[in-house]
C-alpha cells in the first residue's frame, strides 16, 4: 500500500485490525488483508476449481471482512480468516447445488502428533517405540520420511534423488505417517 | 520462505521443506497449496490483479464491479477489439509496414562476453549500430559494424535488429526495476555458502496491468536466484503492457 506509513508495514494483524476498529480506514484492513491474498486466493482455488471464480471469491472476502472486521472482536486474525475463506467458498459451491469432491472433504492435516514426533518433539520412551514403528514401515515409505524428516529434503529434493513421481512422494510420505499413527497406538494400547 | 516464493519458485532445498512441514499443521497453508497445485492458470497475474484491485478498494473506499458486470465488459470489449482489430489491420498497419521492420534490442556492453554478442547480432544482419548513454537511450550517432569495438565498456549498445532475427523477443531495460532490484534483492550467498554473483536472462510478456507474466528464465547460475528474481518481477514496479510479444532483461547479481 503506498500511503501507509512504513511502520503499519511491519505492525502485527492484531495492531491493524486495533487501527481498523478505531478509525474504520480502509487502507489498515486494505495492508492486513494483502498480507493473505495469496492464501486466501489458493483456498478458494481448492473449493470453486476456476482462477475466475477464486478471484471473485477473494474480492467477495475482503468486502466480508471489512464489515465483519469492525462488528467482531477478532483475537486471532489467521485462523478466523481462514474459517471466514472456507465458509465462504463452501456457502458458494451449496448455492450452486455442487457437491464437495471427496479429496477436499478429507481432513487436510492428519497425524499431527506423529508429525510433532517426527519434528523432534518426543520423549525419551516414546523415540525408542518410534523407531521400531519406524522399523516396521515399508521400505519406500521410511526412505521418504527420514529424507523429509530428518535431512530436511523436499517433496521435489526426495523425486529428484529417488526418481519418485513427485505424486507418489506425496502419498508415500502421508501412508507412512498413518502407518506410523497406528503401530505407536497400538504399541500404547498395549501398554495400558 | 513466503508462499508466493514456493509457489513460482523451485520448490528445492531447506526452505521449501520447511514450508512443507508448516503445511502439515496448519490447514489455511496446506489448502492453499493444495489449490495452487491443484489448478492449473496463470496464477501470478491474477495475484497481481488481485492486489491490484484490493489496493485500489483500499484507497478509493469503493468495490469493483461485481463478477457479472466485469464479464458482460469483457465480452463487449472482446467484441469492441476485434472490430478495431479489423479495422487497424486493414487500414493502418499497411502504412506504418516500414517503421515496424526494426526493433531496438538493447545489449549491455560492459562484458567482454556480451560485446561478442553484440558483434554478432551485427555482424550477422549487416546492421548499424548506435551508441547510447546507459541512463538515457536516446540515439547520439550512427556507426558501421566495426565501430562497435570503440563502445565504451560501460556503455549500453542499441542495436537496431529486425524483428524476425530476434524472435520478436527483445531486450529492454526498466531504470525503476533495476532500482527495485538493488534495493529490494534477498539472495546474497547460495545453498552451498558461495556468494550470488552471476548474470540472469529472464523472458516474460507484460500483461495488461503491467505485471511480468508467464515468466520463463531463459539463462542463471542458481533456482534460489532464479525464485527470487521472478518474486521481485511480480511484486516489483509496473512495466508498459506488451500485449502477446515476449521481453527480455538481463540482471546481474549482486
Amino acid at each position: 500500500m503506498p500511503d501507509i506509513d512504513k511502520a503499519n508495514n511491519a505492525a502485527s494483524d492484531e495492531k491493524l485490525l486495533a487501527l481498523y476498529a478505531q478509525d474504520k480506514t480502509n487502507r489498515y484492513i486494505g495492508e492486513l488483508f494483502g498480507r493473505y491474498i495469496p492464501m486466501v486466493y489458493g483456498v478458494c482455488l481448492r473449493y470453486l476449481r476456476n482462477t475466475d471464480d477464486a478471484g471473485d471469491a477473494v474480492m467477495d472476502i475482503f468486502e466480508e471482512l471489512t464489515t465483519k472486521a469492525g462488528r467482531y472482536e477478532i483475537r486471532e486474525f489467521r485462523p478466523w480468516l481462514y474459517v471466514l475463506t472456507k465458509n465462504h467458498c463452501l456457502q458458494k459451491l451449496r448455492r450452486r447445488h455442487t457437491e464437495l469432491p471427496e479429496d477436499i472433504a478429507a481432513p487436510i492435516v492428519e497425524c499431527l502428533d506423529v508429525v510433532k514426533m517426527l519434528d523432534g518433539d518426543v520423549e525419551a520412551d516414546d523415540r525408542a517405540r518410534l523407531a521400531e514403528c519406524m522399523d516396521k514401515l515399508p521400505d519406500k515409505q521410511r526412505e521418504c520420511i527420514i529424507k523429509f524428516f530428518y535431512d530436511d529434503k523436499s517433496y521435489a529434493d526426495i523425486a529428484a534423488e529417488t526418481l519418485y513421481p513427485l505424486k507418489s512422494v506425496k502419498s508415500l510420505l502421508q501412508n507412512g505417517k498413518r502407518n506410523l499413527k497406528i503401530c505407536l497406538e497400538r504399541g500404547n494400547n498395549e501398554t495400558d | 520462505m513466503k508462499l508466493t516464493d514456493y509457489i513460482f519458485g523451485s520448490r528445492r532445498g531447506r526452505e521449501a521443506n520447511r514450508l512443507e512441514r508448516d503445511a502439515m499443521s496448519d490447514p489455511f497453508l496446506a489448502e492453499a497449496l493444495d489449490g495452487f497445485d491443484g489448478v492449473y492458470g496463470n496464477h501470478s497475474d491474477k495475484l497481481a490483479d488481485l492486489r491490484q484491485r484490493i489496493e485500489h478498494v483500499s484507497e478509493h473506499g469503493k468495490r469493483t464491479l461485481p463478477a457479472l458486470h466485469r464479464r458482460r465488459i469483457a465480452v463487449w470489449s472482446s467484441v469492441a477489439a476485434v472490430t478495431l482489430g479489423t479495422v487497424v489491420w486493414l487500414f493502418v498497419i499497411p502504412a506504418f509496414k516500414m517503421q515496424e521492420q526494426d526493433v531496438p534490442v538493447m545489449v549491455a556492453a560492459n562484458t567482454p562476453l556480451r560485446m561478442q554478442a553484440a558483434k554478432a547480432v551485427v555482424a550477422e544482419n549487416k546492421m548499424s549500430v548506435r551508441t547510447a548513454n546507459s541512463e538515457n537511450a536516446v540515439t547520439v550517432e550512427l556507426y558501421d559494424s566495426a565501430a562497435v569495438e570503440k563502445v565504451q565498456s560501460d556503455e549500453i549498445v542499441t542495436v537496431a535488429v529486425p524483428m524476425s532475427a530476434t524472435g520478436n523477443n527483445r531486450f529492454v531495460r526498466n531504470l525503476e526495476f533495476e532500482e527495485y532490484f538493488r534495493q529490494n534483492r534477498k539472495v546474497t550467498m547460495l545453498a552451498d555458502g558461495s556468494p550470488a554473483e552471476g548474470v540472469v536472462i529472464v523472458e516474460f510478456r507484460v500483461n495488461d496491468v503491467g505485471v511480468p507474466s508467464a515468466i520463463q528464465v531463459v539463462s542463471g547460475f542458481s533456482t534460489e536466484v532464479n525464485a527470487d528474481l521472478i518474486r521481485l518481477l511480480i511484486e516489483g514496479p509496473r512495466w508498459e503492457p506488451t500485449g502477446d510479444r515476449r521481453i527480455r532483461i538481463e540482471v546481474t547479481y549482486p
